[in-house]
């Protein structure tokens, strides 16, 4: 929850629909995230979730409404009815400016973790290798990594590959950083280190948009909790007022199913 | 027993050589333009790829004696009279051209979409991210499919021998008549192509090793 003026916000979400054949998966998704904002997308599995966030990097095709980055529409240009596929060029410059940390790490499995994480800034930004090396390293080393600068991504744990992934979104010095279930494949005991390198982000004023099961990094983190059902924002707050005071009764729900699973 | 195979050893070693070379061209010939095959199946504007499509139905439904005899015994009809060493090379590496586009597709769609979205998610498109993360992963798939049509290829040489090149096969058949032992002859014929396919899977494995992405 953001109370600062702001007349630009690092994301807008507009009217967004999106189908997979004749399945509605987004249905007019609406929001705003303001710069330096936090917001943890919440919702039970098939919510749309991971494909709203797919979509604010065009990962994913939509095929109504508009998403624009710092007021820059991304992937389509024209108003009005018109609707054009911007050149993959112009699509690739603006994700270039959003960092993305996936479920399942994906890191470059030909690469060492030090490669893996200047590749981008030397063959897309064109930064000098010394210099990529440099902020790698150090990012790296922020991470808890520095020692596995020659590692192979096969030989870390999957925390560890999360964290390597962080810092490779990182090294592209994006504007904002999307997280997608980013500690949905680890084993238990390696969800804290994970965490804990998010919460440092945030507390960095990186902007963030994280879509997580983990309610009490939420509850702790999260400037806002933005909560979805079936294609649509159902309910969005402040995570005090969603997690102590939900409204709608699909949040109840969703709720109570959560603690109880967990109770169990 | 074995003195005949002794004996004329020298012609079918002749022969080895006629089989290697005329292997290594059309193999070389053939991966080269059944990778690009596989781009154009992939990535090119849809007629193009429907042409490519026809092309690659074509080599594939059609034996390759068949086309060998399209080439010697047709086209000189046609008026164009080709170099039979020359010709058997390039309907060879037409033919495993289109096997050898299968292998690349495959191994290009085998790359998990976990790796293209996260090259596209860092920015990357088209050439860069072909050549920095889904090439490299994909060659090393397409590894044991690939010495396995390059074996397939070595023994589809064999055919040649029935437009006259003097490969091994050829030369063991040449001997035989002169010498009336087929046993024997035949018997070396077989473990120079053994050898020779032997030879390409070992070493397909040492590759495979070599390249292994756990160091």
């Amino acid at each position: 929850m953001s109370t600062k003026p702001n007349p630009t916000p690092a994301i807008a979400v507009d009217g967004v629909s999106k189908w997979f054949g004749k399945l509605k998966v987004l249905d007019e998704v609406s929001t705003a995230v303001a710069p330096g904002e936090a917001v943890v997308v919440i919702g039970p599995s098939g919510s749309g979730k991971t494909t709203l966030l797919r979509c604010i990097n065009l990962l994913e095709e939509f095929q109504e409404g508009e998403i624009r980055i710092d007021g820059e529409p991304i992937g389509y240009s024209g108003s009005g009815g018109q609707r054009i596929r911007r050149p993959e060029r112009e699509v690739a410059r603006m994700r270039a400016q959003l960092g993305m940390v996936f479920q399942s790490f994906n890191l470059f499995p030909h690469m060492n973790v030090l490669k893996n994480v200047m590749v981008a800034p030397v063959r897309i930004k064109g930064v000098p290798r010394k210099e990529a090396e440099a902020i790698a390293v150090d990012l790296l080393e922020r991470v808890g990594l520095g020692d596995k600068l020659a590692s192979m991504p096969a030989k870390l744990s999957g925390g560890q590959q999360q964290r390597v992934a962080i810092a490779r979104a990182l090294a592209m010095n994006p504007e904002l950083m999307l997280f997608d279930e980013p500690t949905s494949a680890l084993d238990p005991e390696l969800v804290g280190e994970v965490l804990g390198v998010m919460r440092q982000l945030v507390e960095e004023g990186m902007t963030m948009v994280i879509v997580t099961h983990e309610m009490q990094f939420a509850r702790e983190v999260a400037h806002r909790v933005v909560f979805m059902a079936e294609g649509k924002i159902v309910e969005q707050g402040p995570p005090d007022d969603l997690f102590g005071n939900p409204q709608s009764e699909r949040l109840q729900t969703f709720l109570k199913r959560f603690r109880e699973g967990y109770m169990i | 027993m074995f003195d005949i195979l002794i004996a004329n050893g020298h012609l079918l070693l002749a022969g080895a050589v006629v089989t290697l070379y005329l292997s290594a061209g059309a193999a070389a010939m053939a991966a080269v333009l059944g990778a690009g095959l596989a781009l154009l199946q992939l990535f090119a504007f849809w007629p193009l790829r429907l042409l490519v499509e026809a092309y690659l139905y074509i080599m594939r439904g059609v034996p390759l004696l068949v086309l060998l005899f399209a080439m010697y015994y047709m086209l000189p009809y046609a008026g164009v009279n080709v170099n039979p060493t020359a010709g058997g090379m390039v309907v060879i590496a037409l033919y495993f051209s289109a096997f050898m586009s299968e292998v690349f597709r495959g191994a290009i769609l085998a790359v998990p979409k976990g790796q293209w979205d996260a090259a596209r998610a860092l920015g990357m498109f088209g050439r860069t991210m072909m050549v920095i993360v889904v090439a490299p992963q994909a060659l090393r798939l397409a590894g044991p499919p690939f010495v396995n049509t390059c074996i397939m290829l070595v023994k589809g040489t064999s055919l040649v021998s029935i437009i006259g090149l003097l490969e091994v096969t050829m030369a063991g058949r040449q001997i035989v008549e002169r010498t009336l032992a087929p046993f024997q002859i035949f018997t070396g014929v077989a473990v120079i192509y053994f050898l020779i396919c032997y030879s390409l899977s070992v070493y397909g494995r040492y590759l495979e090793r070599r390249t292994s992405y756990v160091h």
